[in-house]
């Protein structure tokens, strides 16, 4: 091969080319699916959470008109008219929409559009006099204030509100309305929780990983199938099973109080007790397989070498089995606490509602409150907090490690 | 010997995926939208099945959390799952006033003089529903809570109290528990401070609370002795009764929120007619009637009345409208319309700290 | 290590509390799993312990309900479905994946990889913005697509963890002999990389027959799988029928431990016959 002259080496990079268009026809499939299917609705859904869409494109006239206002006294005549004009065109679920969008801003703004919308105009008359008379709310500068602030194409409200802040009079302040869940100790709780997990799994995992590398013949298959298993089975049943081993009436407690250890059942489920059991059950494989996968590389030869040397056995764990088995207890613990941020079904099933974490409201805001842009804003900073432990973690330990399963 | 396996799998899937393109161009079918529960299994053996056997129609039923924003979603998504939909107190008329269900007060399905209290454009009424105390005779006998403030009162009953997971029918029953009357309670929750007062006294009990999504689980919390009371609608805890061989006790004087369970079309449904038709044959005195005698709640079709099975007169909300709170009242609904978004959002803030 | 016996005899505490350890995690792992095993035995309408009695009539509900063989129908389809098209593409972008010089691999295969990271509600919640807008929210189609974005990882995974244990020489040598591409992947890397492929696909099924957060979101109520119904049993009506369900799924997780656990000691002997 080194032999040869300025063709060949032009042939050979040919052919280099060559495989490597080939190797990338053969990902573009997989990777145009990706980008359809995954990449551009987690852009969308990220720019939802700065989306105005549910007054901008329905109120065209009121915004241009506006424009005009200086936005000391109330608006003009014309203003009056085209809100009522913008209102009017719409279906009544899409003025609902509007209203509600607006009344996140100021209370009381979803019934004044949704009767704005039902409001039966007289063309001849000015219209502002028209909407004051059915609501005494239309003359109202504050209303006025709160629709100019809140028609442009992007909207600060759902970000800020995700981090319990707000606008006022242009500045960001601490949000005051009751009605706002408090975000910021719900992240709080969420990194807590899975804190704990993650430490759980740690101690729990290290002993049973390190066995698990070491055991043979039965013992150690049957010990590997019983955690390959509840890896491979869902988190759903698992969830639920512990509902059923947990209860006041459970398996568990009739068990303790049957031995005599305990007279009155134990509270184990629907609090962060239930938590913490179920979802260190849940991701305890996923720090025990990596750091398996690690320590059954570990190099017997250097223990024996150090051990020789009279190294005591804690020196020999210290200095001679933790440096190699390290990088996949760092793997384990990112993998089980990046997972554990974004619990969602088991803390619905055996938690309190107290013990729920972000991805709850994530989904609340989008199911239960259809506030779309809130659960988009909760959802990024979820996603840019694990893209934060993650890139955390590469940059302390390169990159190759990350390859196991949910 | 593995392309063997391939080629079988290959065309099975081709085989399934065709049969599911094939499955939802059939329009005959009807999607329905129930509240679960015993409720919607009387609404399957009463009105679904024997409409299904009458018009050759294909029915598909679902379930939801009775909640708003489920079809506030389907129709922002503009991806309806129903056509149909079982609506509650409150529920109903906000979804009307939303223009999220279809005008069906011109398809004449059911007559103004069949119905006691005035029909709501929207709305076709199906059943009224009391959402009611209930303790476990098994476990506490004939000394069971009496009042509300009982139901209060940890150190009296100890043990977990069960609360339907909304806002609505919560901050009623704290109202009763701090001292107000059945009578007076729209009055107290429409006046200002009502709303503050009732999470005041929800403070007091909150460690002891355990909130369900369906009266089932609360039956299923309250015989495992997961909690010691609760909350929970009349129809499934008699059912439970008579089923399962309960001794479920219904506190009817201690107070209880009695109110209309409507279907309702959805808006922009693809099927009209079709819903339409099935409505029709619902609101009809004797699947009316036969429902109630399947899981007794009472039917709102006083032609219904007559045919229902008389042992069952003591165990309906009809019995005991002297201890009710009128959840249809005007003042009631239009609370409702103007709270519910954020009194839904501050109940998930309150019971998140 | 045997040469010094006190070493040994810390050594054998040490081991010991490990051993004790490892089987009580074992336990604590397994027991939530077999727990539904009997319950889905009982003769009594609600899930206590101890058992009533023992009787076949939740798994005669089961069958005989329309409600749950459908819900079990979809979830055979789904995954079914969703193994094919992720196995499909999940293959090919492995194949070409190992063939990558060092700067794109690490590129693409970060965007291969990329939905094992984010949090699924983060996925289901987005795709059901995103397939609101183009009609699919609800559709069985909208939920493959979904699936096939949380499976397409685990089979680039596991057919990229094959193929980079048996030698490309082979693969060059067929060429070399004069075998055109598609005859020299047919003959050569699939029989190869078969044990792979099948694992992929295993985990696809498995993935998208387990799946719930996407299906909360994005299925409709004519497209119910096995999952939801439990989910919505869980929560709401809790019958002894859901653990007859729950048993087949874990029935499930099973066959497919053990299949993949075979399909392990396939590829390594395969992996070992090729190096030598």
């Amino acid at each position: 091969m080194e032999i040869g002259g300025p063709e060949l080496t032009r042939a050979l990079r040919a052919s280099r080319r060559r495989q490597q268009v080939g190797a990338l026809t053969l990902v573009a499939p997989a990777l145009i699916f990706l980008i359809a299917v995954f990449a551009i609705p987690l852009a969308l859904f990220t720019f939802r959470s700065v989306d105005n869409a549910e007054t901008w494109s329905v109120l065209p006239l009121t915004r241009s008109a506006l424009s005009n206002w200086d936005g000391k006294d109330l608006p003009p005549e014309t203003v009056y008219a085209a809100l009522a004009t913008d209102v009017q065109a719409i279906e009544r679920s899409a003025a609902a929409t509007l209203g509600r969008r607006l009344n996140y801003s100021e209370p009381g703004m979803r019934s004044l559009i949704i009767s704005l919308h039902g409001l039966k105009l007289d063309p001849a008359r000015p219209v502002a006099a028209q909407m004051i008379a059915a609501n005494v709310r239309w003359g109202e500068h504050r209303i006025w204030q709160v629709i100019d602030s809140e028609s442009g194409r992007l909207t600060p409200y759902y970000a800020l509100r995700a981090l319990d802040l707000q606008l006022a009079d242009g500045r960001i302040v601490a949000s005051s309305s009751e009605d706002s869940a408090t975000f910021r100790s719900i992240f709080a709780r969420t990194f807590w929780i899975s804190g704990i997990v993650t430490l759980l799994c740690l101690i729990i995992g290290f002993p049973v990983a390190y066995v698990l590398a070491t055991a043979k013949g039965w013992f150690g298959r049957i010990l590997f199938i019983s955690i390959l298993l509840p890896f491979w089975t869902s988190v759903l049943v698992r969830s639920m099973s512990w509902i059923l081993l947990l209860q006041q009436n459970g398996i568990l407690n009739r068990f303790l109080i049957d031995i005599g250890l305990i007279n009155a059942p134990l509270t184990l489920i629907y609090n962060r007790t239930g938590v913490y059991i179920a979802m260190v059950h849940v991701l305890l494989p996923l720090f025990v397989l990596p750091l398996y996968g690690v320590m059954l590389k570990v190099d017997r030869a250097l223990l024996r070498a150090a051990a020789s040397l009279g190294a005591r056995p804690l020196a020999v764990f210290r200095h001679a089995y933790l440096p190699q088995v390290i990088p996949g207890v760092m793997a384990g613990l990112v993998l089980v606490f990046v997972t554990a941020i974004g619990f969602y079904i088991t803390p619905v099933l055996v938690g309190g509602g107290g013990d729920q974490m972000i991805s709850y409201f994530v989904a609340f805001y989008t199911n239960a409150s259809v506030n779309w842009g809130l659960a988009a804003a909760l959802g990024t900073l979820l996603l840019l907090a694990t893209l934060l432990c993650l890139g955390v973690f590469r940059w302390a330990f390169g990159s190759a490690t990350m390859v196991t399963g949910r | 010997m593995t392309g063997n396996f391939v080629k079988p799998c290959i065309a099975f899937a081709l085989s399934l995926a065709l049969g599911v393109a094939g499955g939802q161009a059939s329009a005959a079918e009807l999607r329905i939208g129930g509240v679960g529960g015993a409720a919607q299994a009387a609404a399957t053996e009463a009105m679904v099945k024997p409409y299904e056997a009458m018009s050759g129609a294909k029915i598909i039923e679902d379930e939801y959390d009775q909640k708003l924003a489920e079809i506030r979603s389907q129709q922002e998504a503009k991806s309806l799952k129903w056509d149909i939909i079982m609506v509650g107190p409150s529920i109903g008329p906000l979804a009307c006033d939303e223009g999220l269900l279809e005008d069906i007060s011109g398809k004449d399905i059911v007559k103004q003089s069949d119905f006691t209290k005035p029909l709501i454009p929207c709305l076709v009424p199906m059943f009224s529903s009391s959402g009611v105390m209930v303790y476990n005779g098994a476990k506490l006998g004939d000394n069971g809570p009496k009042t509300w403030a009982d139901f209060w009162d940890v150190k009296k009953f100890p043990g977990k109290r069960g609360f339907y997971n909304a806002p609505n029918e919560t901050i009623e029953l704290a109202l009763l528990a701090d001292g107000v009357s059945t009578a007076d309670l729209t009055k107290v929750l429409t006046s200002p401070g009502g709303i503050d007062r009732a999470f005041k006294k929800l403070d007091e009990l909150k460690p002891n609370i355990q909130w369900w999504n369906s009266s089932s689980e609360a039956l299923q919390l309250l015989a495992s002795g997961d909690i010691a009371m609760t909350y929970a609608w009349n129809g499934r805890v008699t059912k439970a009764n008579m089923d399962d061989k309960r001794d479920f006790r219904i506190v009817w004087d201690a107070g209880h929120l009695n109110g209309s369970e409507y279907y309702a079309v959805m808006k922009n449904t693809p099927n009209l007619d079709g819903a339409v038709g099935f409505l029709k044959f619902a609101a009809e005195a004797k699947q009316q009637a036969a429902f109630t005698n399947i899981t007794p709640y009472a039917p709102l079709n006083n032609a219904a009345v007559p045919l229902l099975d008389p042992s069952l007169a003591e165990v309906l909300p009809s019995s005991h409208m002297n201890t009710a709170v009128d959840q249809d009242d005007p003042a009631y609904v239009s609370f409702w319309l103007d709270n519910m978004d954020n009194l839904n959002e501050r109940f998930a803030a309150w019971q998140a700290q | 290590m045997k040469s010094d016996r006190s070493v040994t005899m810390t050594e054998r505490v040490f081991d010991l509390g490990a051993k004790l350890i490892a089987v009580l995690v074992a336990i604590f792992l397994v027991t939530p799993i077999l727990v539904i095993f009997p319950l889905s035995f009982t003769s009594d309408s609600l899930m206590i312990f101890p058992l009533p009695g023992v009787s076949m009539r939740w798994y005669v509900d089961f069958f005989t309900n329309p409600v749950w063989l459908t819900a079990l129908r979809n979830s055979l389809m789904l995954a079914v479905v969703t193994m094919v098209v992720a196995t499909v593409l999940g293959t090919l972008a492995a194949l070409g994946l190992v063939r990558l010089s060092r700067g794109w691999r690490s590129v693409v295969s970060t965007l291969l990889l990329s939905p094992l990271i984010v949090p699924v509600i983060i996925i289901g919640v987005g795709t059901f913005f995103y397939f609101a807008r183009l009609g699919l929210a609800g559709s069985f189609f909208g939920l493959v697509l979904a699936h096939t974005v949380l499976a397409l990882p685990l089979v680039v995974i596991a057919v990229t963890a094959t193929l980079e244990g048996f030698d490309p020489n082979l693969v060059r040598a067929a060429y070399a002999s004069g075998a055109s591409p598609f005859p020299a992947f047919w003959h050569v890397t699939r029989p190869l990389i078969m044990p792979g492929i099948a694992t992929g696909a295993t985990f696809a099924f498995i993935t998208s027959f387990d799946e719930i957060v996407c299906v909360i979101f994005l299925g409709g109520p004519e497209f119910r799988t096995l999952p939801r119904q439990i989910w919505s049993g869980a929560k709401e009506t809790v019958t002894p029928t859901i653990a007859v369900a729950a048993v087949l799924l874990v029935v499930a997780s099973v066959v497919m431990t053990l299949v993949v656990e075979a399909l392990r000691k396939r590829a390594q002997r395969l992996s070992k016959g090729a190096a030598t």
